[in-house]
């Protein structure tokens, strides 16, 4: 299985699903689908949409599950701490 | 090189658009219309003025809807050249193109079947059979379409 974190880039540039839809070039439902992880985008797909975001596309997509935005901020803040 | 993640750019849009939940809605009066028709027409005599006439009813309803459903969104989804669909709604089509080639065999199948093991099966009711096998070719992919889309929220 393909996790994604396609909901956190877009909630972050502030875009809605037919923003996003329209700027990859596929239906807007779509976009839904993926982000529930109903639906494994192709690899074209998958590079538009992390070209879109400007972030590579490990960055969206990873085969094991992301950890929570929290977690991933405690570990930063606590590595600067640490240096 | 193609873009085969994308619909094309201008492409025609379907007669009618309906959501997921119309389309079901039509799609399950399609595919229920012709066949009541087919089975009231077997099982009860014809003699009877009723049964004719709901007979004729459900086979007006099913064609009425088929048509609608066949000019609508997803007739559209399930007829359109892949170059008009995005990746998935083309992975969609194909799963409703296998599923409808199992359903067309298995009825087709058990026409045969009910003919060999019965002697019910006169040149009318193969006719009315055949009518019954044409329209369900023409709309099931659109009906099964219909009946695996599901609605999303669209709010963000």
């Amino acid at each position: 299985m393909v996790h994604n974190r396609i909901s956190l880039f877009r909630a972050e540039k502030g875009l809605s699903r037919k923003e996003l839809a329209a700027a990859v070039g596929v239906n807007p439902q779509t976009i839904g689908f993926i982000e529930r992880g109903d639906y494994q985008p192709s690899c074209e797909l998958a590079l538009k949409l992390a070209q879109t975001f400007g972030v590579p596309v490990e960055a969206l997509f990873s085969l094991s599950p992301f950890p929570p935005l929290s977690e991933q901020l405690g570990a930063r803040s606590q590595g600067a701490t640490n240096a | 090189m193609r873009d085969t993640s994308s619909p094309a750019k201008g492409a025609p849009k379907p007669t009618f658009r309906h959501g997921p939940r119309t389309g079901k809605a039509l799609a399950v009066v399609a595919l229920g219309g012709l066949p009541l028709w087919f089975a009231l027409k077997f099982a009860l005599p014809s003699e009877s003025g009723v049964v004719e006439v709901v007979s004729a009813l459900a086979a007006l309803a099913g064609v009425v809807c088929g048509i609608v459903l066949f000019v609508g969104t997803y007739g559209f989804w399930a007829n359109a050249p892949a170059a008009m669909l995005d990746e998935r709604q083309a992975a969609e089509r194909d799963q409703a193109y296998i599923q409808s080639f199992r359903v067309l065999a298995l009825v087709l199948l058990a026409g045969w079947f009910g003919a060999e093991i019965t002697d019910l099966a006169s040149a009318q009711v193969l006719r009315n059979l055949l009518l019954v096998l044409f329209f369900l070719t023409l709309i099931l992919p659109s009906a099964v379409t219909a009946l695996r889309d599901v609605a999303l929220d669209d709010a963000d």
